[in-house]
């Protein structure tokens, strides 16, 4: 009973390493050298997205697929009910400021019909869509408050498939949002969607 | 290096050799550069021992990526020309074999390098920056690392000089380049023509 300890201290020891070793780190940023503090516009499914806020960089948590405690994704797509005649597609990016861990969390809410399918999600690829913070907006909640703004979204990739367990697909391109003390510049984002990351209801 | 070079000088016939040649390179289809080196020979019994100096003349070519705005009075896309230039400079030690012909004459001989290549590739991107992001842009980076190249050389030997032409391939350095890119590190593909001068006699 005397050796119960480092014995249960060892195998401790093994699984937490075995379990951390599992971990997978699937974001990849690239410092765009033009553009102090955000990453470059990729479509290559780096798994980030980044901005300016009043100038400050914010960026995506890292994607970790496996290991202690499960994986964790930076972005979420889903769709949900509105009213009657509109459900919201809500993308959701949850990240931090260069300069400071606090945990914050961008959305777009795009206003859709109800009979949107992950079909339909294709015709946003390639458009330049404006978002006019009424029917459709972005959400701030960076700074410990909620705030809703207008703005402009650009899906260089927007593609959604089935997959075994629900949805997988690709997003990229370019935002820029307005929140009118506060504004979003330069934003980039580019990633792939697993299961797990799609909701449509 | 006088000091490390001055054994092999005394046992054996130094030469001087410059060269100049055009490049190809393999990993840019786009890209081919001139360059120039100069090596040291020593003359040993059955083989030869080379240290060479080699670099090229900055060589670039011209690309269009595509850049995107969300500024809705501007046009979605508009095209960002860029200009990629890559330079190279490469320290190596060789060894040369004969395999056909004699010790006068014309003789068709073997070469191998490994050693230290150092490249350098900027780019440059003109569009309108204030406005418009560029999709999946090139950086430019510098890479160094250890090389290997091979090459057939055929000499014409003369009383107390040598005139040669060579082909010869190297691999680029061994390094991954930190950031994704279009071009892939320089692989020459070079053709070169030189003239052996006799320094020193055993």
């Amino acid at each position: 009973m005397k050796t119960a300890f480092p014995e249960n201290l060892f195998i401790f020891s093994a699984a937490l390493i075995f379990f951390h070793s599992c971990s997978k780190n699937e974001t990849r940023y690239y410092p765009d050298t033009t553009a102090s503090g955000v990453a470059i516009f990729s479509n290559k499914g780096n798994n980030v997205f980044s901005c300016l806020i009043n100038g400050r960089p914010w960026r995506t948590f890292d994607r970790k697929i496996g290991g202690w405690g499960g994986s964790s994704f930076e972005v979420s797509v889903r769709k949900e009910y509105y009213d009657s005649l509109t459900d919201m597609l809500i993308i959701s990016w949850q990240g931090y400021f260069a300069d400071d861990s606090a945990f914050g969390e961008i959305q777009l809410l795009i206003s859709v019909p109800p009979n949107f399918s992950f079909k339909d999600f294709h015709n946003f690829q390639g458009k330049r869509i404006p978002i006019d913070g009424v029917t459709s907006y972005f959400i701030n909640q960076t700074n410990f408050q909620s705030q809703q703004g207008s703005g402009a979204i650009y899906f260089n990739q927007a593609s959604l498939d089935t997959a075994a367990f629900g949805y997988q697909g690709r997003i990229s391109g370019l935002l820029e949002a307005d929140f009118n003390s506060v504004k979003l510049t330069a934003g980039r984002f580019d990633h792939m969607l697993e299961t797990g990351q799609v909701f449509f209801r | 290096m006088i000091a490390i070079l001055a054994p092999f000088i005394s046992l054996s016939q130094f030469y001087v050799e410059p060269f100049a040649g055009y490049q190809k390179d393999m990993n840019n289809y786009k890209s081919s550069f001139f360059n120039s080196g100069v090596q040291a020979v020593f003359k040993m019994r059955k083989y030869e021992l080379l240290l060479q100096l080699q670099k090229n003349f900055p060589g670039s070519w011209n690309a269009v990526d595509s850049a995107f705005t969300l500024n809705t009075s501007l046009p979605l896309y508009a095209p960002a020309q860029k200009n990629i230039s890559i330079s190279f400079f490469s320290v190596a030690f060789g060894n040369r074999f004969r395999i056909v012909g004699k010790d006068t004459g014309a003789c068709l001989v073997v070469k191998l390098y490994t050693g230290l290549m150092f490249q350098k590739i900027s780019v440059k991107y003109e569009y309108d920056k204030n406005d418009y992001t560029v999709l999946n842009p090139d950086q430019s980076q510098n890479a160094d690392g250890i090389f290997v190249s091979a090459g057939l050389e055929y000499m014409w030997q003369f009383k107390k000089s040598r005139f040669f032409a060579d082909l010869n391939f190297s691999t680029p350095p061994w390094e991954n380049l930190r950031y994704p890119s279009s071009y892939n590190l320089m692989a020459p593909l070079s053709f070169n023509i030189g003239y052996s001068f006799m320094i020193s006699k055993k």
